[in-house]
């Protein structure tokens, strides 16, 4: 399965990057990333591990990226949330006039036995669009 | 990243100080910190921020300000264009297919039948784009192994980074590509890498004229070479078995 959500983030290209390729920033941005543990990061791949508060349990993923300056970041992650056989994804950064336009996918597998609302990932990448547009228009 | 720049000072460094403000200047008259202690926040700036400041970046008249300018300008040219401190790169033609050559590197678990020196493949990880895997190597020193996350582009490039690289390098990438040339193909692979100073300095000092960074740029030069040399010696003797 795929989805694919978008925002428009009015600041400049490197800055909206920026924000997104600095992984121990995220806790700063998104509420509900509690830890980061970074084991390689030389600025275009990154390996680390994610803690997130979900309700009254934390998740930990371990996530890989390969980042492609001012234009893409891709992620998988070897050790998906649970209820997920895979995860995948991608941040594309295609800058205008005076904005950038952010589009994030993600390609997933459910767990054969498991039940999951699409809904509860849509949501999830709305809000780290709109986290990380108010958080880049506010310090831009 | 005034909150961050507080805690790194209180829990990092365990100095507690009053609130910070931009204006707060770091030496003895606001935060009080001597000048070991501002090399001490300067490396862990360097370490929360994956950036490399120039030294000496900051003094005790500096305030946070400048603190977060210099961090915030050094994250905007790391993140624009990544700096290696080493980059080789070599070339091959192959009298075979840029898929056929491309298919011969990207399925990892057939290598050890391919190549002598490599005794076993452990796939952690492989989804048709995205790769991770351990290879037991037999190298001069003996048998090492190594981990591998690779992204393959179908019949084009691939691209791998070593999370943990040699113990004289602090990132090790690189990628092949494969080109249509003529009847066969062009295959070009590339290493780019940071060292690992003290480590790489202990291990290749400096010799003659030939500084650490050439002799490690010469080391993985060799690799390469030979790598294109076995997989083109493995490919088109495949095809003249075939």
């Amino acid at each position: 399965m795929q989805i694919l959500k978008e925002t428009v983030i009015k600041a400049p290209v490197k800055k909206v990057y920026a924000a997104y390729a600095d992984i121990q920033g995220w806790k700063q941005v998104l509420p509900d990333v509690i830890g980061v543990q970074v084991y390689y990061d030389d600025g275009l791949h990154q390996e680390f591990d994610m803690t997130v508060q979900r309700g009254d349990h934390q998740e930990t993923v371990h996530s890989i990226r390969f980042c492609y300056p001012l234009s893409s970041i891709e992620i998988f992650q070897t050790q998906p949330p649970p209820l997920f056989k895979s995860m995948s994804g991608v941040w594309k950064f295609i800058p205008r006039d005076d904005d950038v336009l952010v589009q994030a996918t993600r390609k997933f597998e459910i767990k054969n036995d498991a039940k999951f609302d699409v809904s509860i990932l849509e949501n999830f990448l709305e809000k780290n669009l709109s986290s990380f547009k108010e958080w880049v228009e506010r310090c831009a | 990243m005034i909150e961050v720049i507080q805690q790194m000072i209180e829990k990092g460094m365990g100095i507690k100080r009053p609130h910070l403000n931009l204006e707060s200047k770091l030496g003895e008259t606001d935060i009080g910190l001597d000048s070991q202690e501002i090399v001490e926040l300067t490396a862990l700036l360097e370490k929360r921020f994956n950036i490399k400041l120039p030294f000496p970046c900051f003094t005790k008249l500096s305030s946070i300000g400048d603190v977060i300018e210099s961090v915030q300008k050094n994250q905007t040219t790391k993140s624009s264009k990544p700096s290696f401190e080493g980059k080789i790169e070599a070339a091959i033609e192959m009298d075979c297919s840029a898929a056929e050559a491309y298919r011969a590197i990207y399925e990892m678990d057939q290598w050890p039948e391919k190549l002598p020196h490599v005794k076993r493949i452990d796939t952690l990880y492989n989804d048709g784009v995205y790769q991770e895997f351990l290879m037991d190597v037999l190298s001069d020193t003996g048998m090492i192994q190594v981990r591998s996350i690779r992204r393959c582009l179908p019949n084009e490039e691939i691209t791998f980074f070593q999370p943990k690289p040699p113990k004289f390098l602090k990132h090790h990438c690189g990628g092949w590509s494969f080109q249509k040339r003529d009847a066969g193909c062009y295959v070009k692979t590339w290493h780019q890498w940071n060292l690992e100073s003290q480590k790489a300095q202990e291990l290749f000092p400096m010799q003659e004229s030939m500084s650490t960074g050439a002799r490690v740029a010469k080391l993985l030069l060799s690799h390469a070479e030979l790598a294109l040399s076995t997989w083109k010696s493995v490919l088109e003797g495949a095809l003249c078995k075939s």
